[in-house]
């Protein structure tokens, strides 16, 4: 039971990982797009929508391959997990 | 025990696992197929295990659903890690729009999130493993031996002692985010207007929880410890 409540934080901490990439990269876009909003004083959502946008994909993009090693991996190993499900 | 008692059994527990496990679709045609289909896949193990108890089959049958859906709840934890990271990405790209979960709303990258998560699911063999493991939870639970109530209980006290662990560190993050958010807005109104809060929320709870995940796991220490106790005990 212990390996269950162990599987459980760990796929809390893989939220957390799977969603770091894009959200890393929104906020710095947000933030400067935010910052030269403020300071040329245009306000048009589009200006900040689409490079955050832009900025989760391309986040996305580069992230891929090392979100797909870490759910595979957490994937294969929550399965293969199963026999010590049932021991202390 | 005859062939219809063991599939009973068999169905009692890949029946919860087809339904609760995500990564078989949502059509309740598909879940249907994906248990008959995990259903013969396990019975030569269940045959051989009922054999040494030819009249105990309805009596094993409320927990050989307990543990079922305990195998769903572990198979669907990737796709609802994935579903939620989709969802908490959305929430930085677009956090103007509502999302509503009534309706299965989860926003693109939540919908790219998961159908990734799906992907992979099929890349890695999905399938193979998860019938691979309902075989083997004949081995970790055999018919009849599911968890017993005090056990259940004390896991459930651990997750929810868990779940308040790290929930303790991520809502001080967000005060103190709003805190900053609301003196940015103090000092300087026009940036305030323009600075998108919602991902800056975000990225403060990932941080802290990053952050935490590991200490928490540190003091919840004794407590799994204790639940693990609980189990061995008789």
């Amino acid at each position: 039971m212990t390996a269950t409540a162990y599987a459980l934080r760990e796929a809390l901490l893989l939220v957390l990982v799977l969603a770091a990439p894009p959200l890393v990269a929104v906020f710095g876009v947000g933030l400067v797009s935010g910052i030269v909003q403020a300071v040329t004083q245009v306000r048009e959502r589009s200006l900040s929508t689409v490079p955050r946008i832009v900025a989760a994909l391309i986040a996305l993009a580069l992230a891929g391959p090392w979100i797909a090693v870490r759910l595979e991996a957490f994937l294969r190993a929550v399965l293969e997990a199963v026999p010590a499900l049932g021991k202390s | 025990m005859s062939a219809g008692a063991a599939i009973a059994l068999a169905a009692a527990r890949m029946g919860p696992l087809a339904l609760v496990a995500a990564p078989f679709s949502r059509a309740w045609s598909v879940r249907a197929v994906v248990g008959a289909l995990l259903v013969a896949a396990v019975l030569p193990a269940v045959m051989a295990q009922s054999a040494a108890m030819p009249a105990a089959t309805m009596a094993a049958l409320p927990s050989e659903m307990l543990v079922g859906l305990l195998l769903g709840v572990v198979a669907a934890l990737p796709f609802a890690a994935a579903e939620a990271a989709g969802a908490l990405a959305d929430a930085g790209v677009q956090p103007w729009r509502a999302r509503r979960a009534s309706d299965g709303d989860r926003g693109p990258l939540g919908d790219a999130y998961r159908l990734f998560a799906l992907a992979l699911f099929a890349v890695a063999d999905g399938p193979r493993l998860v019938a691979v493991a309902a075989g083997k939870s004949y081995a970790a639970w055999p018919i009849g031996q599911a968890p017993s109530q005090a056990q259940v209980l004390a896991v459930g006290a651990t997750l929810v002692a868990t779940a308040l662990a790290l929930a303790a560190p991520v809502l001080a993050a967000m005060v103190v985010a709003e805190l900053v958010l609301a003196l940015v807005g103090r000092v300087q109104p026009s940036l305030a207007r323009t600075v998108d809060a919602a991902p800056l929320r975000a990225l403060a709870v990932l941080l802290v929880a990053a952050a935490a995940v590991y200490s928490v796991a540190h003091v919840l220490a004794p407590t799994m410890s204790a639940a693990a106790h609980l189990q061995a005990a008789p």
